[in-house]
This record gives structure tokens, sequence and C-alpha cells, in this order.
């Protein structure tokens, strides 16, 4: 692959990475750490959605608690099962 | 640690708010650019959760839009510790003094410890420490680590690598000692290897030079063993040197002999203490006893000292020393025989075994009983390295000269 080649794919794949973009850290099972979203949708003790734009962050679990809440990140700790990424649900973020 | 101490210096609340929809109070306040913390929800439709007193007071302003009740339950920090003592200025202007005493403080060097390896000397190094301005109580702005670095490498050839490790107002000087510069071998003198004590050959690994014995020759201390001077190897060929080196083991055998005392005294505690104690301010020690510090009797003096200090990076320059005195009295005590010969047998055959170059055998003694003592004959037999290397400027023998052809 010539030089070349390599700088475009680098250039290409640093656009795609927008800052703006989400962005989930899971630590084991007891900590989440999100950022860039928009805001609560629902927030119970075994589920909690977070919107993020177009999409949504559903984390379910045990124990579930809002640590920490700002304008860019919000944290979630507890006994997590389980993380998923889908379609933004029916309620939006009131 | 700081910004937990300026989070508290700002000032926080902790709040409960109860609504149909916590979640619109916890949107709201995010879009607000208002930050929460330690959220919990102790009940469906309730929260509790801290916040920053400036933010707090914000949150006033958006109350209409959460649609929740916010009551505030507990309200810690700075400003609420200074509405408290607010009417009480000699509390707050020594707590203020103390403060500005302890920042002061911190900008000086109160603990100085050196660990220096044996062969150091410690009071030359603590003297060009002193010389270059590192000593308890000296200020840390003036610590030039560098400086001082460069000074100890010309003024203390006995130290190698000196280590500076600071925390806080505590300074640890390590000085480990320097490497004596290796005896340059002359690969060009002429050496031979000769026996450095008697003993019979076991086994030979020459790599230069003529040896002269073999495996289960008899030698005697001094004895050649291998001599610079090499034969010719073929006819017509001449002699010439080559440096013996090698190593030849040997088995020897090792005697000494010893008397060791059975009567000593042995320590018997009484079981009466005492305590003394004593502050160091500084470099300035008050006493808080009277009297002197040399108890009379016969006693163990154990002294521990505790420097004070607040968290671990910052050393106050007060120490408190406690002397602590566990009186005894001497008892004679007269050990077994066997028991003392055991014990100086051991120590003799642990130091052969690290000083011989090679393994110690089969080992005995024999002991003979006097006036309080024992006099032990201690033997070992060891399988040791013996040739030693020494100069040996041997001339090469003269050719024999040719016979001259006879006329037919």
């Amino acid at each position: 692959m010539h030089l070349k080649d390599l700088r475009q794919a680098a250039d290409g794949a640093a656009q795609t990475l927008d800052d703006r973009l989400p962005r989930v850290e899971l630590t084991g099972d007891r900590r989440l750490v999100l950022e860039n979203h928009r805001g609560v949708t629902e927030y119970g003790e075994t589920l909690v959605r977070i919107a993020c734009g177009g999409s949504e962050v559903r984390v379910t679990g045990t124990g579930l608690r809002l640590s920490a809440l700002s304008l860019t990140e919000a944290v979630i700790e507890g006994k997590i099962h389980s993380v998923e990424l889908g379609q933004a649900g029916g309620n939006e973020p009131c | 640690m700081l910004s937990h101490f300026l989070q508290w210096a700002g000032g926080q609340v902790r709040v409960r708010v109860r609504g149909a929809s916590v979640e619109r109070f916890l949107n709201v306040c995010m879009r607000g650019g208002i930050s929460l913390w330690r959220i919990e929800r102790p009940a469906p439709g309730e929260i509790t959760a801290r916040m920053s007193l400036s933010d707090f007071r914000r949150l006033r302003h958006l109350m209409g839009r959460t649609g929740c009740r916010v009551h505030l339950l507990s309200r810690r920090g700075g400003p609420f510790f200074l509405a408290r003592v607010r009417k009480r200025w000699s509390l707050t202007a020594g707590l203020a003094g103390v403060a500005v005493l302890l920042f002061v403080l911190s900008n000086f060097l109160w603990v100085l410890e050196i660990c220096a390896a044996p062969g150091v000397p410690v009071g030359r190094l603590r003297a060009l420490l002193r010389e270059n301005g590192v000593y308890a109580g000296a200020p840390l702005r003036g610590v030039d680590v560098d400086r001082v670095r460069e000074a100890l490498q010309t003024g203390l050839p006995e130290a190698g690598v000196v280590t500076f490790t600071r925390i806080g107002n505590a300074l640890r000087v390590v000085a480990d000692r320097a490497e004596p510069a290796p005896s340059m071998r002359d690969e060009d003198a002429l050496t031979g290897l000769v026996a450095a004590r008697d003993g019979v050959i076991v086994s030979l690994e020459v790599t230069g030079g003529q040896t002269l014995v073999k495996t289960g020759d008899v030698v005697t201390q001094g004895q050649m063993l291998v001599s610079p001077v090499v034969p010719p190897t073929r006819e017509g060929g001449l002699y010439h040197h080559s440096p013996g080196r090698g190593r030849i083991m040997a088995r020897t055998e090792h005697r000494e002999t010893v008397l060791c005392p059975t009567e000593r005294l042995e320590k018997r505690y009484t079981g009466a203490q005492k305590t003394q104690y004593a502050l160091v301010l500084g470099t300035r020690r008050v006493n808080l006893y009277f009297g002197s510090g040399i108890a009379g009797g016969t006693c163990d003096k154990i002294v521990e000292k505790t420097r004070l200090s607040i968290g671990p990076y910052l050393s106050l320059p007060v120490s408190v020393v406690r002397q602590t005195y566990r009186f005894y009295e001497p008892v004679p005590v007269t050990e077994r025989a066997e028991t003392a010969a055991e014990a100086a047998a051991g120590r003799y055959f642990n130091r052969l075994a690290q000083t011989v170059d090679g393994t110690v055998g089969e080992t005995g003694w024999e002991l003979q009983e006097e006036e309080g003592a024992v006099r032990l004959t201690l033997h070992a037999a060891c399988v040791e390295q013996i040739a030693c290397e020494v100069i040996d400027e041997t001339p090469l023998p003269e050719p024999e000269p040719e016979l001259a052809e006879s006329p037919s």
C-alpha cells in the first residue's frame, strides 16, 4: 500500500470520528459514562434511557442510579446487565 | 484532593426533588448548565442530589419549568462555615493565623533523611549538603538539586549515584557507594600459576601456559602448576612464552583451633520501666522531664521519634521524642560445652563456605574442655580452586646448536 493511500485512509478515519457523537465508556459491570447526550428519557432502578440525538442508549440492570449528570456527561452506576444502542423510542426527553 | 477542597469552599447543597417527572427536572438542570452528582432515587417520583451553591441559586429561576418541588436537605461548605463563625472573630482570626502559619511552614524543608551506603562518609555528606543549602529549616526554593549533585560528585568521590526524592517538604537523599575502578589486567605480562595451598589435584582447566601437574598429583603451597614457558611442539620448533591461565581444583583441608567461652552474662529484665518525653521544635530540643537522659543502672534505652505532619505532603518542624528505659540484671549463665562448640563450629563452617572458591565437604571438630571455656579444633575437607597468578619472567631456554655435518 502506498504512503499516499495510507494518508488518505487516515484522513478519512479522522473525518468519520466526529467529536459530537455519543461516546460510551463501560467499566466492568459497575459504571458507565456517557458523553454527548441529549437528556434523560427514563430513569428507574432497573432501566435508564438516555437520548443521544437520533439514537438512544438503554441501560438495564439492578440498583441503577445516575451518580452524576451534566450538560455533556452522564454517569450511571450500579449492577449493569446490558447496554443497548438503538433508535430513539417513542418518548423524547422532556 | 484540591478539587474536593475547591468544591467544599464554594459550598454545596443536598436537595430532594419530588414530582411526576423527575426526568424533566434532570433535563432542565442539564440544559441549564447545572451539574448534579450523587443522584439517588429513594422512591419512585423522588430523587436526592447534590449541587453547588451557585447552581442552586440558578435553579430557582428554572423551578417553574421543572414541574417538581425541591426541598433543601442539607448545606455545607465554605460560605456556610463562614456564616456560622462570622461573629466569633477570635476563632476566625486564630484559624486564619494557623492557615497562614502552615502555609509559611510548608515553604521550608523540615525533614531531611539521609541514607548512605557503607563506605560513604555520612558526616562529610551532611556537611556538603549543608554547604549547598540542603538542611532542616532551609527554604525549599533555595534547594537546587542539580547544583547539589554536582557538588557531591566533586567533593565526595566515595559516593556513586546520589538520588534526591522530595515529597512535600521532606527530602530523602540516597547515596550509593562508588564502584572502584576495575584493576587493569596486563595481557602481555608473563604469569604462571602456583598453588595457593596444599592439596591433591582433582581437575584442571588450563587455557594458557604449560601444565606441569596432572590429576591426582599432590601439590604444596607455592608449587608451580602452570609455567609460561611452553616447549616446542614439533621437531625443530622453538620455546615460546604464553601467560599461564586457568582454574585448577584440588582437594584441600582446612584446620583451625578456637577458644569458646562457656560462661556468659544474660539479660534478665526486672519489669521496671521508665518513660521520658521531649519535644523537638525545628532544631531545638525541649525536655519534658527533669534530670538527664542518662539512666542509672543497667537498662536498654529505646528512643522513638515521631514527626508531626498534616497529610503526606506537609511535615511540621515538630517532633515528639519518647525515651523508654527497660531495666535488667546481668545474670551469669553457664552453657554446656557441646552447645557452645556447636554454635562456634556452625559459624566457622558458614564463614568458610562463603570464602572458599569451591565446595565444603566433610566437616568435623574435637573439643577439649578447659576452665570456663572449650578449646575447639575444627577441620573441613574442601574442593576448591587453588591456582594463583604470579609474575614469572623465566627466560626461554637457548636453542640447541645444530650439529655440523661430518665430512664424508
